[in-house]
């Protein structure tokens, strides 16, 4: 399988391609985070960073990173890299979700190197 | 986690429907059970509000929903508050202050009927206060009336929906596949296929099972046959065909008919999802809705009869007819009363439901008790500062209502200083006693465990261990053993020929002397053997853990030790002995002996966490890091593990070998005290049991072993406040084991997070455990689980009533009702009363979303009582602040 490369590859050391791939970053409460893990599964989504306690500011005021004894009210990120059609998918999910659930996502352009950790196994067999 | 994978044998179906849509599908499922609340299973058995899902919108919009989707009572019957009312139960001044309340600025409502001036706002109160005591029914004749001027002035209950109505049949069958699939090992037969996920093992065995087949007419059967192998195609499917003009709005409303169905069920697959699967038999609400659903497009045709009835204008007939009644109208004046009248009549306050006289009467009941309260807490503010004498022992308990009662009598025993704090005291671990068994989290729902903690052999026990190791597994294989044969076809008459008369002889003597034949388990289990020479003492983990690896970080034990002093503002001078207590409850054949263990440890009992703390804080490095921080423990204070048993009110003390030979002699003065107050404890316990004595407080200890007793205990039942604030400001108050209570010391949390911590965890669990109290005792049948002695343990999750029924969500009728059915509880929603200036608990709430919808939505009433000036103001919806006057209100209600 070929992946578009750019001009990000002027930044690419030498015998190094880059591969472009999107990246979705979503904030939500920690009780949202098995829909989201769901979704990213149903989607082939092979992994994904989480970063636990995130603090900022919102539409709801400020939102307190840590809460000690309370995971499911404290707001969590998931960091995704896919291609896009797993990345669409995911998102057809969250806007539905989002409708009442409280949450944010971003989308935007990325680039990996060993692209075969961001494929599904069958896909990266012939990637 | 996740039950549908994808494979290349199930392609097709999939191919045919986009991703994106089946990804929808998996969001409008959770969206469509956020109305439902999570139920764990019966070995830690965890208080949730049932209206868990409905805490986003007000209390009373709330209940109203409740009663629409799952036909629940949102309050105690009318009836029964005006009951008590004419008993003399309810304030009727307090009543009266919340009835003009609630009418607010139209407080005084006249209007003309037939040329008569008729004032609503005494018709209502009539309709608040009289009800049937007042005589008989409401007159047909006034029912007729009301009814043709109901016609007439085409008066209607806008949003008078009937409740949700469903398929008996698809409940049934849903039962069945749930039951089968999710048995934890009761059943003798397992399920086929159950690895493939709830949907397809219930489909794969309906298509070959000739009951369900028989039941089906051609097309139901052609349906069941080509039914796909994906849930969430199945899903599509079915609302294609079931929803067909479908649009987003009538999918989610079908699929929280269907969840909303049987709430136990499908709160159990939500809850048992999103703690992780298990991958032998993996299961979530889109398996249970793709059954579900699939069974509402085979089920067998029967002759719909679509309802007369029109629940908007019944609705206003009813309220009609009670005003009139209550304004002593006659048919006659109804009658003769044209539309305008009627309509201004509707307007000025006839259309007022029931419901909403009832929530007049639980507000002017939770201010009666706030106010009863704040008075007590009144004169002892601002605090005196604390004694400076060292205390003979300090005893940290778990908030639980509980410890109330027994922290006042050790008090009364001598110099002894309690405070309260989650009994988990801040551990988030999963205890393994047994290394081969995954074991269970002993920490709140809220949290998932960080630490294993497995039981090891004390210094110098490995002998005595190993023979009480050796004992256990013993006692393990022999029951396993019996229960396999008695499961076992041919194995069951041999069984019974073979030790039939020993079972009978035992179960005699289980009637007979139960406490002999308990002591006698603990003997052959080696219960006792085990807790003496094994402990879950806290093992350094390296400081880099591998996988598997159990205990914790030394750093990670100093920040547990440290976040209980903050949290909780102990300090001090230490005493000799620091004492850590949890709590559980010794029960005898009593399914829910878990709502009876301690909440914040997951429903299991806090010794072990109790045990682990005590190592944390005996554990000389600890000591050294504390010190550095502030938190000097002097060299002769010694911690010390305990369990408050809260069925008998005995304390155990664990590892009192490890103390040392200095301190034998305080051990030993503890223990004295401890046991008068266990006794002075069961006195006041037994006196509030329906068949006990304060005379006999002995009773409670062989209730405890009773394995007939259908109510060992109260529980929880009467809980109504939460109290944050030092136990100087409560000590002494008999609170009648009515109140959690939290340590918190406003001047040392500068940075407010030991506020938000009690807020965001402890107040919840809290208020949690209260609104189960709250809805098992409105509504038993629906929120709780209905009479104890008809219920069905199965597959080893919950119980049922008879043996197709939901998955009952609450507490039996046995744990908040009286022999005669009348409210032991009394449901109040909770109160929280803090020690500190407002300004900065107002701070707290607004930084805190779920804190603030549950106050904003009246779930919770909060008080902030000004440390320097006893000032009290309540919390109220939007974020501002009411002042609160206890004192003046008991003084005009006394005039």
């Amino acid at each position: 399988m070929t992946r578009e490369t750019t001009s990000m590859n002027d930044v690419a050391p030498e015998g190094v391609t880059l591969h472009a791939l999107k990246k979705l970053e979503v904030i939500v409460h920690g009780e949202d985070l098995p829909t989201v893990q769901d979704l990213m599964a149903d989607a082939n989504v092979t992994g994904y960073t989480l970063v636990r306690d995130v603090a900022g500011l919102g539409q709801h005021g400020f939102h307190e990173g840590r809460l000690l004894f309370n995971e499911q009210a404290s707001l969590v990120m998931i960091i995704a890299v896919a291609p896009p059609a797993a990345i669409r998918t995911v998102i057809a999910g969250l806007r539905e979700l989002f409708e009442r659930h409280s949450g944010v996502m971003f989308v935007s352009d990325t680039q990996v190197v060993r692209l075969d950790h961001f494929l599904p196994d069958q896909e990266a067999a012939g990637s | 986690m996740n039950t549908i994978t994808p494979t290349a044998s199930l392609a097709p179906e999939a191919d045919r429907i986009p991703p994106e849509r089946l990804a929808r599908i998996r969001a409008l499922v959770t969206r469509a059970a956020d109305i439902i609340a999570p139920v764990w299973p019966l070995a830690r058995f965890v208080a949730v509000n049932p209206l868990k899902g409905l805490e986003d919108r007000p209390f009373p919009q709330a209940v109203r929903e409740g009663e629409r989707l799952f036909g629940g009572a949102g309050y105690l019957p009318l009836t029964h508050y005006q009951a008590a009312l004419a008993a003399g139960g309810i304030d009727r001044r307090a009543l009266r202050a919340a009835f003009l309340a609630h009418l607010g600025e139209k407080a005084t409502r006249t209007c003309r009927l037939g040329g008569r001036a008729i004032d609503v706002t005494d018709a209502l109160w009539m309709r608040l206060t009289q009800g049937p005591n007042a005589g008989s029914p409401i007159a047909a004749a006034v029912v007729s009336a009301a009814r043709r001027a109901v016609e007439r002035a085409g008066l209607r209950v806008p949003d008078a929906a009937p409740p949700v109505a469903h398929d008996t049949w698809v409940d049934r069958e849903a039962v069945r596949a749930c039951a089968a699939f999710f048995d934890q090992g009761q059943a003798s037969l397992a399920m086929p296929g159950r690895k493939n996920g709830l949907y397809r093992a219930w489909r794969d065995l309906g298509r070959a099972d000739p009951v369900l087949r028989r039941q089906l007419d051609p097309t139901g059967r052609r349906t069941l046959d080509t039914l796909p192998a994906r849930a969430d195609a199945a899903i599509d499917q079915a609302l294609r065909s079931l929803t067909p003009a479908g649009d987003g709005p009538e999918d989610r409303a079908l699929l929280e008919e269907h969840l909303a169905a049987l709430p136990g069920w499908a709160g159990f697959i939500k809850q048992r999802h999103n703690e992780g699967d298990d991958p032998k038999a993996p299961a979530d609400l889109i398996g249970y809705l793709a059954v579900r659903l699939s069974l509402a497009r085979i089920a067998p045709r029967t002759a719909w009869t679509e309802s007369q009835t029109d629940p908007g204008r019944d609705a206003a007939v009813q309220r009609l007819a009670a005003t009139a009644r209550a304004a002593g109208l006659a048919p006659a004046t109804l009658d003769a009363a044209d539309t305008g009248e009627l309509a201004a009549l509707w307007r000025a306050g006839a259309s007022i439901d029931d419901d909403t006289l009832c929530a007049v009467y639980l507000t002017a009941t939770e201010a009666a008790y706030r106010h009863a309260l704040l008075r007590e807490l009144t004169p002892r503010t601002p605090l005196a500062e604390p004694p400076e004498q060292r205390p003979a022992a300090q005893m940290l308990f778990c908030i639980d209502v509980r410890s109330e009662v027994l922290r006042r009598h050790l008090e009364a025993q001598g110099a002894y200083r309690t405070a309260g704090y989650a009994g988990f005291f801040g551990l988030p671990i999963r205890y393994r006693p047994d290394a081969d068994e995954p074991g269970y989290p002993h920490c709140p729902v809220l949290l998932s465990p960080k630490h294993e903690i497995t039981d090891a052999p004390k210094p110098e026990h490995l002998e005595p261990a190993q023979a009480a190791l050796h004992r256990r597994s013993r006692w393990q294989r022999a029951r396993g053993l019996f229960t396999a044969l008695k499961g076992n076809i041919a194995a069951t008459y041999g069984l019974v020929e073979a030790t039939g008369l020993a079972a009978g002889a035992g179960m005699a003597a289980r009637t007979l002397i139960p406490r002999a034949m308990a002591r006698l388990r603990d003997r052959l289990s080696a219960g006792t053997a085990l807790a003496r020479h094994l402990w879950p003492g806290v093992k350094h983990t390296p400081a880099t853990p591998k996988r598997g690896d159990t205990g914790m970080l030394l750093d990670e034990q100093v920040f547990y030790a440290q976040t209980m002093f903050a949290l909780t503002g102990l300090g001090a001078p230490f005493g000799r002995l620091l004492v850590i207590c949890g709590h559980g409850s010794t029960t005898t054949n009593n399914p829910y002996a878990a709502a009876l263990d301690c909440g914040a440890c997951g429903g299991r009992r806090g010794g072990p966490n109790a045990r682990v703390m005590a190592g944390i804080l005996n554990a000389p490095d600890v000591r050294t890091r504390l010190a550095e921080r502030g938190i000097a423990l002097p060299d002769d204070c010694v911690a010390v593990a305990a369990e408050h048993d809260t069925a008998t009110d005995a304390v155990r003390l664990f590892d009192t070998d490890l103390v040392p030979d200095s301190h034998r002699e305080d051990l030993a003065g503890l223990q004295r005290d401890l046991a008068a107050a266990g006794r002075a404890t069961r006195r006041e316990r037994a006196g509030r049991l329906p068949d006990g004595s304060p005379e006999a407080p002995d009773s409670l200890t062989r209730r405890s072993a009773d394995w007939a007793q259908v109510r060992p205990e109260w529980g929880l039942a009467g809980n109504a406040a939460l109290i944050v604030g030092p136990r100087r400001w409560t000590e002494g108050l008999d609170l009648a084991g009515r109140c959690f209570l939290h340590d918190y010391d406003w001047r040392h949390d500068t940075h407010l997070e030991a506020l938000t911590t009690i807020l965001t965890a402890p107040m919840i669990v809290a208020q949690w455990i209260n609104s189960q109290y709250y809805f098992s005792t409105v509504d038993n049948t629906v929120y709780g689980s209905g009479d104890k002695t008809t219920q069905n343990v199965v597959g080893g999750i919950g119980v049922m009533q008879g043996n197709e029924s939901d998955l009952q969500i609450g507490l039996p009728r046995q744990s908040v009702l009286d022999d005669l059915g009348r409210p032991f509880h009394t449901p109040l929603r909770l109160l929280v009363v803090v020690l500190a200036p407002r300004e900065r608990v107002g701070r707290v709430i607004a930084a805190n979303t779920p804190v603030k919808r549950l106050l904003d939505n009246g779930w919770i009433t909060l008080c902030a009582v000004e440390p320097d000036d006893a000032g009290m103001h309540r919390y109220t919806p939007g974020g501002t602040w009411t002042p609160e006057h206890p004192v003046a209100d008991d003084a005009a209600a006394a005039a």
